[in-house]
């Protein structure tokens, strides 16, 4: 008996991964909220678009630097001073849920060092900091 | 509203065929429609990334998927895949034909891969290796008998090695990893089958540098990703659905099909046919 519960408490995920599980389900769910409005609202017309869906469909198969030119459209975090426009709500979206992660990996860092859990808490640390350099467009 | 379609389509087959999305998005979308292949490439990461991270939650707290063997996994695809992405946009940049080519060369290759590679089997780890006692990686998890059973790992610096490779691929070509990670984690480490599809999941929802990549270049459209990332997570929804009603090893020949089709047309357009 005492046995047979302890394998079955093996089987139990740990409370870090618990917690983590809890932020990613409500950052993805916030995520694609916003997606959904911004997409809906603009497709339907109701929201304004940064760049008009004519637009876009004109200039779509441009290169980067093309399309950049022409279609003055702002880059990455630049999206979100435009919020009132259906394709900016939609990559507000989309930000959030390249920073679900972040969020999880700062709690999980914390727990870490909390248990002195040096090598975990090192990994924890490098993914933060890799992720923070793509995030903040420090790459070459 | 054609763009969403077809990614519902993706996602109803990916599902059905156990691969993720983005590894069928690419070369459809970026053969068969208009966009330049730098928005499609962005628009797949975030799809492999958006599919995912609405898996890890179930996958987490059913303890299938492992956050020990994650870490690691995801740290060394985040690195990488960030080279990779820079790689594939300085290409991009010189000649797009020489990404379509490469991106087609690629396709056809995991197509063949997949076509060839052995059934996922539960390897008798001898013992557990160095690297992976250091770092922690063993768990415990339920069979299909509902008995708990101990998985861990070796050959982990091997392992660790090819994770290096589906990076840089995974970023160059705006891939999702689960045709590689799966492999890798189930076949060179050892992990059970089970276990190594999720934890796989679990890593490509860590492993997001390269999408920011992308996104900060300004190569990531919102109403090209919008569509696709909801048509393909309501695709595969319907997916999971019907799955228990169609044979999967057809329809996963069907998809090795199709890839090895877009993975051609991919190949000829970068040869400008």
């Amino acid at each position: 008996m005492v046995n047979s519960s302890a394998a079955n408490a093996k089987t139990q995920p740990t409370t870090e991964q618990l917690e983590y599980a809890a932020i990613i389900a409500w950052g993805n769910r916030l995520g694609i909220l916003l997606l959904l409005l911004g997409f809906g609202g603009m497709f339907s017309g109701v929201l304004p678009g940064v760049l008009s869906l004519e637009q876009l469909q004109q200039l779509w198969s441009l290169p980067l630097d093309e399309f950049l030119q022409r279609a003055q459209t702002p880059r990455g975090w630049g999206w979100l001073s435009h919020g009132e426009h259906g394709d900016a709500l939609a990559m507000a979206g989309i930000l959030l849920l390249g920073c679900v992660t972040l969020a999880g990996y700062t709690l999980l860092l914390v727990r870490f060092v909390q248990r002195r859990e040096g090598v975990r808490a090192l990994m924890a640390l490098a993914e933060i900091v890799v992720t923070l350099v793509a995030a903040l467009g420090w790459t070459l | 509203m054609l763009v969403f379609l077809t990614a519902l389509g993706i996602g109803i087959f990916g599902v059905m065929a156990g691969i993720g999305g983005g590894v069928l998005f690419v070369p459809l979308v970026g053969s068969f429609f208009p966009f330049h292949i730098d928005y499609v490439r962005g628009a797949g990461l975030f799809i492999a990334l958006g599919s995912s991270l609405a898996a890890t939650p179930y996958l987490l707290r059913q303890n299938l998927a492992s956050l020990r063997l994650a870490m690691p996994i995801a740290l060394i695809a985040s690195v990488f895949s960030i080279i990779g992405a820079q790689l594939g946009l300085w290409l991009s940049g010189l000649n797009p034909q020489y990404v379509q080519g490469a991106l087609g060369g690629t396709i056809i290759a995991i197509g063949l891969f997949m076509l060839r590679a052995p059934a996922g089997r539960l390897e008798n780890v001898p013992e557990m290796d160095g690297l992976a006692r250091r770092l922690g990686l063993h768990g415990t998890y339920r069979g299909e008998d509902g008995n708990p059973m101990d998985w861990t790992v070796f050959r982990t610096a091997k392992g660790m090695l090819g994770f290096i490779a589906v990076g840089l691929i995974a970023g160059m070509f705006g891939l999702g990893a689960g045709w590689a990670n799966v492999p890798l984690i189930n076949l060179v480490m050892g992990v059970p089958l089970k276990i190594a599809v999720a934890t796989s999941n679990l890593s490509i929802s860590i492993a997001s540098p390269a999408a920011w990549v992308y996104l900060n270049q300004g190569a990531v459209l919102p109403m090209l990703v919008a569509p696709s990332m909801l048509g393909i997570m309501s695709g595969s929804l319907l997916g999971s659905r019907i799955l228990p009603y169609v044979s999967s090893a057809t329809i996963r020949k069907l998809v090795i099909g199709v890839l090895l089709l877009s993975g051609l047309r991919s190949l000829l357009k970068g040869f400008g046919w």
